[in-house]
């Protein structure tokens, strides 16, 4: 064999090794792409399944330490108390490659929608820079939509009966924010063209309670809602904020909490309305996220403490609202069912309601998992 | 001038080749490397080629049965449902052009995104749920706040065409063992009864699935499902 022929030889074996090594890597990569499409939602439901019971006895965990807290302080004031961290002040151990946050939100630190009348809910979106125009008109539609016997004040009155799709007002609280989608003008404040939540619906979240609760918690109190209920001015509001984070003039004494609306009102002084506050939490948002690598599990939970916390709004517009009254629109503790189904409970309620001798001594106003989250707000416009 | 090469001359450099056992040796490669090829070839033709309609198959009976899983967790979990209720039980609905059929029913305060408003989407939508022959599974939805609930037939929506059937799963406590039931059960004081799990029956030609879908309730504290 010539040296000519030996190299084309060679030449020839390379070739097919670099041609069955092409054809081996597109190969591969088709059957990824097309595998990853199927087996990705899968591997996010296993992920689920695996990290959910993490997330539960987190949640267990967390509410454990809070029960503690509650018996030792009397209440729930403030995160500030303790038990910011439960899991450490529990000694609880993530399963080995996974870490768990636990985060607050005091939900009775925002207004209550059922308990807000008309003066707050114009005072908040005076607060949220409406003009007085858009402030009354939607004040009056919003309290249209949720109050009985309402009168509407300004010029146009909804027309929902006449609608594509005809509807009524509810004659009770919101059950969910999405509800302000079927409000007119609402609408258009709180959405943009495309049906989006914009900024204001994000405030509106941030600072309004879809819970009946009688005193927002003046330990957890928003900006906004300082201004709406409390009628504070801006020097008060500074000064509870520092008092509260122990910042400022309050740097020296770290973070505090009142225990009695009197101490706020003392240290307050007389303007405002610091009595309209209570200082206790009734409503706790609860967040969990529970991460193991890439894979994540949220879970979101709302307590209330038994005996004075919370309730949720339940009443529906059924054809019984006209027999219902305010208080029962506003608040669970009277209504007999969610649904329009009326049957006996099966076993497993039974069950349940056998769990009511465990004295729980919470109760979860709202439960969700992995919902899905809000996007973030646009940056602000480049100047 | 002739050139003569010498007798005796120093050992020239090996010429550069391949011997017979490294050829053989790389035939036997790539063979070995074809035929896996040919398998993985034919196995994936296989699996995205002729059987494309099973594996989309099994793929719909699993999305149907989570969704339908997400949707009856979300009517289960506060604030939807009250501690110690049932929140998702039988009642008597009739569907439009329909007799009236005791279906499986449940309430989603913030409405689902499994069906189409006709115009803004409304809150408080009490669904139910029916499999028909040659239609499939069928949700039978409405608002509350629309102003003819009562006496309205709900709106239908097709879930999927590929339910057949639908079972009842009952957990007896005294017994300590499950019933399936086609339809739903009533209890000795005739009233029905709500059951702990459903039963989906998918067919699609030949091929057959059933999926399990639970029916929590809610205690007092954490759901224990």
């Amino acid at each position: 064999m010539t040296a000519r022929s030996l190299s084309s030889v060679r030449a020839s074996v390379l070739v097919i090794v670099m041609v069955t090594l092409i054809f081996t890597a597109l190969a591969l990569t088709v059957f990824l792409e097309k595998a990853s499409n199927d087996l990705i939602v899968e591997a996010r439901e296993a992920d689920t399944r695996r990290l959910r019971q993490e997330a539960y006895s987190a949640l267990e965990t967390t509410l454990s330490v809070l029960e503690e807290f509650r018996l030792v302080f009397n209440g729930l004031h403030t995160p500030a108390e303790g038990w910011s961290d439960p899991l450490s002040f529990a000694g609880y151990i993530p399963t080995e490659g996974r870490t768990v946050t636990v985060t607050f939100e005091d939900e009775s630190g925002k207004l209550s929608l059922p308990q807000a009348g008309a003066n707050q809910l114009q005072n908040l979106f005076l607060s949220f820079g409406l003009t007085n125009y858009d402030t009354e008109k939607l004040t009056d539609i919003m309290l249209g939509w949720m109050k009985r016997n309402h009168t509407y004040t300004t010029a146009q009155s909804p027309d929902y009966e006449h609608a594509a799709l005809p509807y009524v007002a509810p004659l009770r609280s919101l059950r969910s924010y999405g509800e302000l989608t079927a409000i007119d003008f609402a609408r258009t404040i709180f959405f943009d063209e495309a049906g989006r939540p914009n900024d204001l619906y994000r405030r509106f979240v941030d600072n309004v309670s879809l819970l009946n609760f009688q005193r927002t918690n003046l330990n957890g109190a928003k900006s906004d809602v300082l201004t709406a209920l409390g009628e504070f001015d801006e020097t008060q509001k500074t000064k509870l904020s520092d008092y509260l984070a122990g910042t400022g003039q309050s740097a020296y004494n770290g973070p505090g909490w009142f225990t009695a609306t009197n101490d706020a009102r003392k240290f307050l002084g007389s303007a405002g309305r610091a009595n309209s506050f209570g200082t206790t939490i009734s409503a706790l948002r609860i967040r969990l996220v529970v991460q193991e690598g890439r894979a994540q599990y949220r879970l979101d939970a709302v307590v209330s403490p038994l005996n004075g916390g919370a309730t949720t709004v339940l009443t529906t517009a059924t054809n019984t609202r006209a027999n219902t009254s305010d208080e029962q629109a506003a608040s669970s503790a009277s209504i007999s069912t969610t649904s329009r189904p009326t049957t006996t409970p099966s076993s497993a309620a039974t069950a349940a309601a056998a769990s009511t001798r465990l004295n729980y001594p919470f109760t979860i106003l709202q439960l969700a998992e992995n919902e899905p989250q809000p996007p973030p707000p646009p940056p602000p416009p480049t100047p | 001038m002739s050139s003569r090469r010498p007798i005796f001359s120093l050992p020239s450099r090996p010429r550069a080749g391949f011997t017979l056992l490294e050829i053989l040796l790389s035939l036997a490669l790539v063979a070995l490397m074809l035929v896996a090829l040919n398998t993985f070839v034919f196995s994936m033709g296989e699996l995205w080629g002729k059987n494309t309609d099973i594996r989309l198959f099994e793929q719909h009976v699993r999305a149907v049965t989570r969704a339908l899983d997400r949707e009856l967790r979300a009517a289960t979990l506060p604030p939807s449902a009250r501690a110690n209720a049932s929140p998702v039980a039988p009642q008597e609905i009739r569907p439009g052009g329909g007799v009236t059929d005791t279906l499986l029913t449940f309430e989603l305060p913030a409405g689902t995104r499994l069906i189409s408003w006709p115009g803004p989407a409304l809150p408080e939508v009490v669904c139910s749920l029916q499999a028909r022959q040659n239609e499939g599974l069928i949700l039978l939805w409405q608002s509350r706040l629309e102003p003819r609930f009562e006496a309205d037939p709900p709106r239908e929506t097709i879930l999927t065409p590929f339910v057949t059937a639908i079972a009842y799963d009952y957990y007896d406590t005294a017994l300590l063992r499950w019933t399936t039931e086609t339809a739903v059960k009533k209890d000795n004081s005739g009233k029905y009864t709500a059951p702990q799990r459903l039963r989906l029956k998918f067919a699609y030609g030949a091929f057959t699935r059933e999926t399990v879908v639970n029916l929590g309730n809610t205690p007092q504290g954490l759901p224990n499902f």
